[in-house]
C-alpha cells in the first residue's frame, strides 16, 4: 500500500465522493465527527445529530441495531470508542488512542507522572493550607534562586 | 507574590469589584499545590469602574495598560497587571456566557493570606477554564491540574456541567481522552 500521508487532501477527496455513494460510510464519518465535537454521547443523542447532518432516517427502519452494526465496524477499523455509563459521561465516546499522538504523549505522560498516593495525602490537607503551600513553593525557590545568585557573585 | 495577591484583592475590594481567583490557585485549592508565576482572575469590569481602577493600580507604580484594559472591558478578554516581578492575568467576563454562569457559580473560600473569605472559581469552571484555552494543543501542566481535581475532589464534581463546555470550546475529544486515561489509570 502506497503511503497516502503524503498527500492527504486527495485521499480526502477520494473519501468524500466514496462517502456520497456510500451510506454506511458516510454516516460512520458522521458519527466520529459528532463524537470528536461533543465527547460523551447518548445512544439517542448521537443518532439524533448524525440525523442532524445526514438527514432523518438514515440509519433505516432500525437506528439502534444500525448504531451497532456501525459502532463494530468503526472498531474493527481499529478506532477506539469507548462507552461510558458512569453518571455524569454517559454515551460513547473517542478513546484516548483516537486523540492525535502529541495529545496523547501529553496526556500519558501526565498519568505516569502523577503520584497518586502522594495527591491522596495531599488531599487530606484543607483547601487554605494547599493554597499557602503554593506560596511556600514561591518563596523557597526564589530563595534557592537568590541563593544561588550569591554563590556565582562569590566565586566571580 | 503573597504581597502582590493580598493587596490586589484588596483594591477589588475596596473597588467594589466582584472577582474570582481561577487558575493554579483554584486548582492548587481544589487538587494540587503547584508553583506559579502569576495569579489568574476573572473579574466584572466595566467602563465607568476601569479607569479608577487603572488609576489605583498605578497609583502602586503597578504597570497596567489603560489600552488593554479599556479594550478587554469593551470586548471581553484578559488584561495584566504586575507590579514589576509579579503578574496577574485578569479575564473580564463581559458578554461571555461561560464567564457569566462560571461568576454565578463562585464560591467563597477562606484564603489563608489574609485569613478572609475570597471568591474562587468552582473547581468545575477552572477545569473548563483550563481547557478552553488549551486550543486543542494541552499543556503537561494543565493537564496535571485537571487530573488533579478529579482525584481530590472526586465524586463531588458535576461531570455533566464541565461536559457541557468542554463541547462548546471544541474539547469535548480532550476532555473525554483525559478523563478515560485517569479512569483507566485509577483501575
Amino acid at each position: 500500500m502506497s503511503d497516502w500521508k503524503t498527500n492527504p487532501t486527495l485521499v480526502l477527496q477520494l473519501l468524500d465522493y466514496e462517502a456520497r455513494r456510500n451510506p454506511a460510510l458516510r454516516r460512520r464519518m458522521a458519527i466520529l465527527d459528532v463524537l470528536a465535537r461533543q465527547g460523551f454521547t447518548r445512544r439517542e443523542a448521537l443518532i439524533g445529530a448524525v440525523e442532524a447532518q445526514l438527514g432523518a432516517g438514515v440509519f433505516g427502519a432500525s437506528p439502534y441495531p444500525c448504531l451497532w452494526n456501525d459502532m463494530r465496524a468503526l472498531r474493527d477499523a481499529g478506532i477506539a470508542i469507548g462507552y461510558s455509563r458512569a453518571k455524569g459521561t454517559q454515551g460513547y465516546f473517542l478513546r484516548l488512542e483516537s486523540l492525535s499522538e502529541e495529545v496523547q504523549t501529553v496526556i500519558r505522560q501526565v498519568m505516569r507522572e502523577i503520584d497518586f498516593e502522594h495527591l491522596d495525602r495531599v488531599a487530606q490537607a484543607s483547601p487554605e493550607r494547599r493554597v499557602e503551600a503554593v506560596f511556600e513553593m514561591i518563596d523557597f525557590a526564589q530563595e534557592v534562586s537568590q541563593a544561588g545568585r550569591q554563590d556565582r557573585e562569590r566565586n566571580r | 507574590m503573597k504581597e502582590f495577591v493580598s493587596r490586589l484583592l484588596r483594591l477589588f475590594h475596596t473597588h467594589n469589584l466582584s472577582y474570582a481567583i481561577g487558575g493554579s490557585v483554584a486548582s492548587s485549592h481544589y487538587g494540587e499545590p503547584r508553583t506559579t508565576q502569576d495569579i489568574d482572575l476573572s473579574i466584572v469590569l466595566d467602563e465607568t469602574a476601569a479607569p479608577p481602577f487603572v488609576l489605583a493600580c498605578e497609583q502602586l507604580e503597578w504597570y497596567i495598560s489603560p489600552q488593554e484594559t479599556m479594550r478587554a472591558v469593551q470586548d471581553g478578554g484578559t488584561f495584566s497587571v504586575n507590579d514589576g516581578f509579579w503578574k496577574a492575568d485578569i479575564f473580564v467576563i463581559a458578554g461571555d456566557a461561560f464567564g457569566i454562569e462560571s461568576f454565578k457559580r463562585r464560591r467563597q473560600e477562606k484564603l489563608f493570606l489574609t485569613g478572609e473569605i475570597a471568591w474562587f472559581l468552582s473547581p468545575e469552571d477552572t477545569i473548563i477554564h483550563k481547557l478552553r484555552w488549551c486550543g486543542g494543543k494541552p499543556l503537561d501542566k494543565h493537564m496535571r491540574d485537571i487530573a488533579a481535581i478529579l482525584h481530590v475532589q472526586n465524586d463531588r464534581l458535576d461531570l455533566d456541567y464541565i461536559t457541557r463546555w468542554a463541547v462548546t470550546f471544541r474539547a469535548g475529544d480532550l476532555w473525554a481522552g483525559l478523563l478515560d486515561a485517569y479512569r483507566r489509570r485509577q483501575d
